[in-house]
């Protein structure tokens, strides 16, 4: 687990960049990613906290449908859109 | 005060769940320091006094294993604006610096500086999730099961 590698901000901006998440400002960050047109995964990103606590960390890759190891990936770049797609499809 | 009634301790120590105003149900390891009061009857308080005292004690331990970081079970059905028909199970446990809550059955959890505040955030999510949920109907099966579950489940209070 790379909790401590990453903040919500870099979440966020892979989110955006990557997986084309539109994020929705309220009291958190709501994102939802679309598969297939349809809306798959809903992550919220809590706001303000530059370090990602590791039970935090797992619940965000688990919103994503992501093992751990996985969203490790993701937010280090190796894992690519296409990439998740398939893991998710 | 003709009827006599014993109350006895044993039971809190078996059950270990009490009952919070305000968020439901919580189950928390309660774990005794010291040996409960004994109350042996009548003849040194009436069964009502007895069995408020029995309850302030118990709520004590709660208090006290909830302020220290044991995982705790919550019992969630009133929302910030809603309620909720069955009420959800809610685990929550502390995280870094702060406390996470996180539903069992929904795929949400939110974060706050103390518990209270996780699951306010907590609650604040399940209400955001059912919005989201009724804007349209651009979802997965799994997203469409969701939507019909928290319909039948969520009042407007």
């Amino acid at each position: 687990m790379k909790n401590s590698q990453f903040d919500v901000r870099d979440v966020k901006r892979v989110g955006e960049k990557k997986l084309h998440i539109e994020f929705r400002s309220g009291k958190e960050f709501n994102g939802w990613f679309k598969l297939n047109g349809k809306k798959a995964k809903r992550i919220t990103i809590p706001k303000g906290r530059k370090g990602i606590p590791r039970k935090t960390y797992s619940s965000m890759a688990r919103q994503l449908g992501l093992t751990v190891a996985d969203f490790d990936l993701l937010l280090e770049c190796p894992l690519t859109k296409a990439g998740y797609e398939k893991i998710i499809g | 005060m003709g009827e006599s009634r014993t109350v006895s301790w044993h039971k809190y120590t078996a059950t270990k769940t009490s009952t919070f105003s305000g968020f439901g149900s919580i189950s928390a390891p309660v774990k005794y320091d010291i040996d409960p009061p004994t109350i042996g009857s009548e003849k040194n308080f009436y069964p009502e006094i007895a069995f408020f005292v029995e309850k302030i004690f118990f709520l004590e331990n709660g208090i006290e294993a909830l302020k220290e970081n044991h995982s705790t079970v919550v019992k969630l059905n009133i929302l910030l604006t809603k309620r909720i028909r069955t009420p959800l199970d809610v685990i929550v446990e502390s995280d870094g610096e702060g406390f996470i809550a996180r539903s069992v059955d929904l795929p949400l959890f939110g974060y706050g500086d103390d518990r209270l505040e996780a699951i306010e955030a907590l609650k604040f999510e399940i209400e955001s999730l059912y919005d989201d949920l009724l804007e349209d109907d651009d979802f997965t099966d799994e997203w469409k099961a969701v939507k019909h579950f928290l319909k039948e489940q969520i009042i407007d209070l």
